[in-house]
């Protein structure tokens, strides 16, 4: 059998598809929670294409955030990428457009997708430029879905808003899996309730800077261990 | 916000997301191996999570009803089928249900 890239690309996206299409419902409904066309959650999955920060600018949104928090915001919620990208380097070596797309469609699951299958090298390139557009496309089909239903049918949404909470506790404890991750969660537990109780306000960024704190004092404690 | 607004919002973080993305095919090829790097990659992950699970509860428990209790029964149904099942997708369906059910059909 020969190797078509976009067909074993396919083959190998369908499960991250299957699940982005009702989190990105999940996400649709909850933007049309702010009241503004639906039109605008899938236009939100082409431009961001991230979910925890597409969850999060929802939550930043309805507390009347300013730009520049949210900026701040997003760098530090996906500075998680920065390490994906590390390891593909090498691998993601096409030039031009492609290549950036790639690049700005890096999502947890594609990076997932593209490092866990093997490939013959000279197919690499469309494989790799398949996974990501196939997820992309399927990420802004949930997003289009959920708010488009919720604005034709207006069922009512409320409550709708602890999918975000769900979301993030499910990755959370997908993480807490590997015990030694244990005694940071609770570190950040601490900044967490510190933050809430000196600054409700500016919670959100202050907590962020605690934790980077945190893992600057660790990784001291490391070296000089 | 007007429209044009919020596709300023957007556009602000689809630029930070990118440079997520992209700062080490620009910038860190030299520092692949970088052990601060490789610390914040192990540490920071996780703390952040934790971080965004408190901004969402901190979010749910500022709207007006009083529901820490729903809040609490909500987040350890939806941990406990995590932890059995393995699902992110019917984790979130079924916390997020009983939360929505408790509103709508409690009034809670």
């Amino acid at each position: 059998m020969t190797f078509t890239p976009f067909r074993v690309a396919l083959n190998h996206s369908l499960p991250v598809m299957l699940g982005y299409i009702p989190l990105g419902m999940a996400f649709g409904v909850l933007f049309q929670s702010l009241g503004y066309a639906w039109w605008l959650a899938p236009v939100s999955g082409i431009m961001i294409y991230a979910g925890s920060a597409q969850f999060l600018a929802v939550g930043l949104l309805a507390s009347g955030a300013g730009l520049v928090e949210a900026f701040l915001a997003t760098l530090v919620i996906n500075v998680r990428h920065v390490f994906y990208g590390l390891t593909l380097i090498n691998r993601y070596s096409v030039s031009g457009w492609r290549r950036w797309y790639m690049i700005f469609g890096l999502t947890d699951e594609t990076y997932a997708v593209v490092t866990h299958n093997a490939v013959p090298t000279e197919q690499r390139q469309s494989y790799y430029f398949s996974v990501t557009i196939l997820n992309h496309l399927a990420w802004i089909t949930g997003c289009a879905l959920g708010a488009g239903l919720q604005s034709l049918f207006s069922f009512n949404s409320e409550g709708f808003e602890f999918s975000m909470l769900a979301l993030f506790l499910v990755l959370l404890i997908d993480r807490l899996r590997q015990l030694q991750h244990v005694p940071y969660a609770l570190y950040a537990v601490a900044v967490v309730v510190v933050s809430w109780w000196v600054l409700p306000g500016q919670f959100l960024l202050l907590s962020l800077l605690g934790i980077l704190m945190i893992s600057m004092l660790g990784y001291r404690r490391e070296v000089s261990a | 916000m007007t429209t044009g607004e919020l596709v300023l919002f957007f556009a602000v973080m689809g630029v930070a997301t990118f440079l997520t993305r992209a700062t080490p095919f620009v910038l860190l090829k030299a520092h692949k191996d970088s052990r601060l790097l490789l610390h914040f990659g192990r540490v920071l992950p996780v703390m952040i999570l934790v971080v965004l699970v408190g901004f969402s509860v901190v979010g749910l428990i500022d709207e007006l009803a009083n529901r820490h209790a729903l809040i609490a029964i909500a987040m350890v149904i939806t941990a406990l089928v995590h932890l059995l099942f393995h699902q992110a997708m019917v984790s979130i369906l079924l916390g997020t249900a009983v939360y929505v059910l408790g509103i709508q059909w409690l009034g809670w």
